[in-house]
């Protein structure tokens, strides 16, 4: 794991991937793909709740970065609040995905 | 509206992010089903929130406590909470003691109204015990009460026909012990522990105890006389009491448990044995002509969905229990009276029965209580908010200095917290004697069902009402100084209030007038209603008398009842200091009295059916009751029974309209009474029953219990001869009861007194409140105001300019919280209406007083500090920030 990487928690893991998982399938993560594709891909539910404030707290950190696009409607009138991966973001679940794998090493038989 | 919630709990962009996701969700739901759209919306924003909250709730407890409450170091927020109060003496005082009073309050209150309106009857399922009441159809017999008296041969006779359900006869006696002590007892069966399912911590009846021959009688004894007259002794079981007067030996074969209690209350009944009577009660004879002495009250264990089944089988019971029921048009003999059939049957629920006057009384109580809380902690808002106000310019310099929210609310509930503390504690010191006072009030014969003793629950519920309360506000204002510019404060110093802010406090202060307007409304209404009873004429004398009950140990034969009475009420008369002595049948003023046994005039009003007083010779002139026509009967004829009636004024108007009542007839069952005088009306039930009337007759037999004395002097200095003529005059004779007539006349209406000195005191402690809760909010806004008021007089403002502007300032609030409270009152007024005598609900004249009141107690509570902001030095007023 590399020195600099900020340590990330579960579901904050979690999270980041679903942001990159949103941006890659409906061009936008915002809060409503991110909680859908982690409920789709987890297979289990996810609190909304936990899911903004994380999306929050992972601004706060620098490991995500948010733009908003232009308010619509449907939204009353209300602009989205879409987020976007950040390098140092990148960097870190990297490092965590080679932390699990060599902790995995030699165990894949259990 | 979702949006503003989402706001209070986390940062407005977020916020903004959140509420427009579910905007846009439920807009794509919406294409599908709109209602489902809507339902989906509401609860998962629900469901947001309380998450969101939930999660703040947790930073903050967990930024509180990773601080911690220091108590030392010069940064410890309790000591700066303690110093900072004690720099505000009487603000600190006033909080600690209005927090204080509601403890004690709420829990005084609850302690004595907990037995009669929350907790249930100490029985199994007590909800399923009835008492069986005996309704008489026909205007000749007694009309229903609630307690109806039943022989047991009667109740024997019911439960051959009724053999699904279980009845139970419980009567009263008393039983004497070898040192003279007696003590109330109840006469009971063997079904008496099953049917009302009594708790025993030892022993109990069984078959064999209720068998007729057994020579000794079995009895159960309370708790409470077995700790106090048997030490507690672990081995009372099969203990024998040495027969006494009329009593036989009685073995004590069970002890209550010390909840335990039979009706009608606790504490009055502390011993219950075998039913005995002059008829064999358990086995009787079935040909029997008559039911016998009708001397307990039948109780019945009944499942709510059966009531009207048993009902309808005890009603067959008593149709075909009717071995005597006479022919039509054939009289009953007077014996027969006495144990006439009932003609059908009602089931009273127990605890109706026990609580029928208690629970108006109380739930008026309890109910004023409950809106003298509500000013209470109005108060304690105020002060609070008022608090809050006053560190405003603190709060702003602290901010800029790089204080965050929640230090300053963790400050402000330090000081709220110690407030609280110490204010629970002396409520709890205060609540016993305060309790202890109400007690003394209370009068002795008033069934609270229970002992009242302080409940731990009623004080954590008044701490946690208090706490909740006074920090909710302080925690409010603190966020209203918080979300504004901190430089506004800061640069305006105290001059500065927030809008917001300003209305929170004219909003608390409106309230407060306006619970208070409802008690002190009430109080008046209940003090006006009282003293309209006190003017009323009772009809008898009102002073210097007193109604001695006398009871003998035997049931003589009405000629030998007649003669003995008579034998008394001379001797009474012999007596020094006694102006007069006469014998009669039924207590007064006791909220009871017999239905006269005669029939209406043919076409005459029948209801109300007037009530009926046998007398002996001498009555009249000890009750000093005023004839307006006509004349008294003779002693004579009062001795030998003459069928002569006096009758009062409203039933000679009722049965003889526009005509002589002199010489008409009344028939009772057996012969023709003529009318030979015409009274006044007298209110022999109570002082605040309206009269239906009296019709006085010369004694059938049942005379010689009750002797109205009258004095020709004070009762204290001549009652100890008098008591002792009786004894003198017949030996077999004892004074059970001595009431002076003042006495009687008041316990009489006694409900509506305890009524009305509650709501008066409650009145009279929102008064007090509502004065110290004004002074204290216009010191304190005149306090930082002194800077422009120092203005005002360098302007050339008069101090009784500045007066007025203080005292008009408030009286915007004091209006508002009039009308809000009048609006409170029409509601609330309407119902102790029923409770009210000649006065209504909207009568102007209490009304008018209770504005006045208010007014004046808004004037006094702000014109202290009015004053003195208007002899405030300009030279000092200009030069403070």
């Amino acid at each position: 794991m590399g020195r600099d990487a900020q340590p990330l928690g579960e579901f904050e893991q979690m999270v980041l991937l679903a942001v990159l998982c949103a941006a890659q399938e409906a061009e936008e993560a915002y809060g409503v793909t991110v909680h859908a594709e982690l409920e789709r891909r987890t297979k289990r539910r996810v609190a909304r709740g936990a899911v903004y404030m994380t999306l929050d707290r992972l601004e706060k950190k620098g490991l995500l970065e948010s733009f908003l696009t232009a308010p619509t409607p449907e939204r009353g009138g209300r602009a989205k609040r879409c987020y976007r991966v950040t390098k140092p973001a990148l960097a870190a679940l990297r490092a965590s995905r080679r932390a699990l794998v060599a902790l995995w090493e030699g165990l894949e038989s259990r | 509206m979702v949006e503003r919630l989402l706001r209070w709990l986390c940062d407005a962009s977020l916020a903004d992010a959140i509420a427009g996701d579910l905007c846009e969700q439920r807009h794509q739901r919406a294409r599908v089903s709109p209602g489902g759209a809507a339902v989906w919306y509401w609860r998962t924003s629900l469901g947001l929130a309380i998450y969101l909250a939930a999660r703040r709730m947790g930073e903050a407890m967990r930024n509180l406590f990773a601080h911690g409450f220091r108590f030392g170091g010069h940064r410890g927020e309790l000591r700066q909470a303690i110093r900072s109060l004690r720099r505000t003496p009487w603000y600190s005082l006033t909080a600690i003691g209005v927090i204080a009073l509601s403890m004690a309050l709420a829990i005084s209150v609850f302690a004595v109204v907990d037995g009669v309106l929350f907790r249930p009857l100490p029985y199994r399922d007590a909800h399923e015990i009835h008492a069986v009441s005996g309704v008489f159809d026909d205007d000749t017999g007694p009309p229903p009460r609630i307690v109806r008296l039943t022989s047991p041969r009667e109740r024997h006779a019911w439960q051959r026909n009724a053999t699904e359900v279980r009845l139970t006869l419980l009567g009263y006696s008393s039983v004497a012990f070898e040192d003279g002590d007696i003590v109330r007892a109840g006469t009971v069966d063997r079904d008496f522990l099953a049917v009302f399912g009594v708790r025993l911590l030892m022993g109990g009846f069984t078959a064999d105890h209720f068998t007729p021959d057994r020579p000794i009688r079995p009895i159960v004894i309370s708790h409470h006389l077995w700790q106090t007259r048997f030490g507690s002794a672990p081995d009372i079981l099969g203990r024998v009491l040495p027969p006494g007067f009329l009593q036989p030996p009685l073995e004590i074969v069970g002890v209550l448990d010390r909840d335990g209690f039979v009706p009608p209350r606790p504490g009055t009944l502390d011993a219950w044995v075998r039913h005995a009577s002059r008829v064999d009660a358990l086995f009787p004879d079935p040909s029997a002509a008559d039911f016998g002495e009708r001397i307990g009250t039948v109780f019945v264990r009944v499942a709510s969905d059966r009531l009207a089944e048993v009902e309808a089988a005890l009603d067959a019971a008593v149709t075909a229990s009717r071995p005597a029921a006479p022919l039509s048009g054939q009289a009953y003999t007077p014996q027969q009276q006495e144990s006439r059939p009932y003609d059908s049957v009602d089931l009273i629920p127990l605890e109706r029965l026990l609580t029928t006057r208690e629970r108006p009384v109380l739930s008026i109580v309890f109910a004023t209580a409950l809106g003298l809380l509500a000013l209470v902690l109005l108060n304690a808002a105020a002060l609070a908010a008022a608090r809050a106000q006053q560190r405003l310019r603190e709060v702003a310099v602290r901010r800029s200095l790089g204080a965050r929210a929640g230090d300053l609310l963790r400050q402000a509930l330090a000081e709220q917290a110690l407030l609280v503390a110490a204010g629970a504690v002396l409520g709890l010191v205060a609540a016993p004697w305060l309790l202890d006072v109400a007690m003394r009030r209370l009068p002795p014969g008033l069934n609270l069902i229970k002992p009242a003793a302080i409940d731990w629950r009623a004080a954590a519920f008044a701490g946690l009402v208090s706490a909740a309360t006074s920090i909710a506000v302080a925690a409010l204002a603190v966020r209203f100084a918080i979300r504004h510019t901190a430089l506004a404060p800061m640069l305006a110093g105290g001059r500065w209030r927030p809008p917001a802010q300003v209305r929170m406090g004219r909003w608390l202060v409106a309230g407060q007038i306006g619970v208070g307007f409802a008690l002190i409304l009430g109080g008046v209404l209940f003090l006006t209603s009282l003293g309209r009873v006190w003017r009323e004429d009772p009809g008898v004398r009102d002073r210097d008398a007193a109604i001695l009950r006398v009871m003998f140990g035997d049931f003589a034969p009405p000629p030998v009842a007649i003669a003995r009475a008579a034998a008394i009420a001379a001797a009474l008369r012999q007596v020094p200091g006694v102006a007069a002595a006469g014998a009669f049948d039924q207590s007064l003023f006791q909220n009871a009295a017999s239905p006269a046994p005669f029939r209406a005039p043919t076409g005459a009003q029948t209801d109300p059916r007037p009530s009926a007083l046998r007398i002996g010779p001498g009555f009249f002139q000890a009750a000093a009751i005023q004839v307006l026509q006509g004349r008294l009967p003779s002693d004579a004829e009062l001795a030998s029974n003459a069928p002569v009636l006096v009758v009062s004024k409203s039933v000679a108007e009722r049965y003889w309209p526009g005509r002589n009542a002199l010489g008409q007839t009344l028939r009772d069952f057996q012969r023709d009474w003529t009318v030979i005088g015409v009274v006044r009306d007298v209110r022999i039930a109570a002082l605040d029953v309206e009269p239906v009337g009296t019709i006085f007759a010369a004694s059938s037999g049942s005379i010689g219990s009750f002797f109205f004395v009258a004095f020709e002097g004070r009762s204290a200095t001549v009652l100890p001869s008098a008591l002792a003529a009786i004894t003198r005059a017949n030996p077999a004779a004892r004074v059970g009861q001595v009431r002076r007539i003042e006495d009687a006349i008041a316990q009489s209406i006694q409900p509506r007194r305890i009524s009305t000195i509650a709501a008066s005191a409650f009145a009279l402690a929102a008064v007090v409140l509502m004065a110290v809760g004004l002074f204290g909010l216009v010191a304190q806004t005149t306090g930082w105001r002194t800077h422009e008021l120092g203005v005002r007089f360098a302007l050339g403002a008069t101090p009784g300019s500045v007066l007025r502007l203080v005292l008009t300032e408030q009286l915007g609030a004091v209006l508002a919280g009039i009308t809000a409270g009048a609006f409170l009152a029409l509601w609330a007024v309407p119902l102790v209406g029923s409770y009210l005598y000649g006065i209504g609900t909207y009568d102007v004249r209490p009304w008018i007083a209770a504005i006045a009141i208010v007014l004046a107690t808004a004037a006094l509570g702000a014109f202290v500090p009015a004053l003195r902001a208007s002899r405030v030095d300009p030279v000092r007023a200009l030069r403070t920030d």
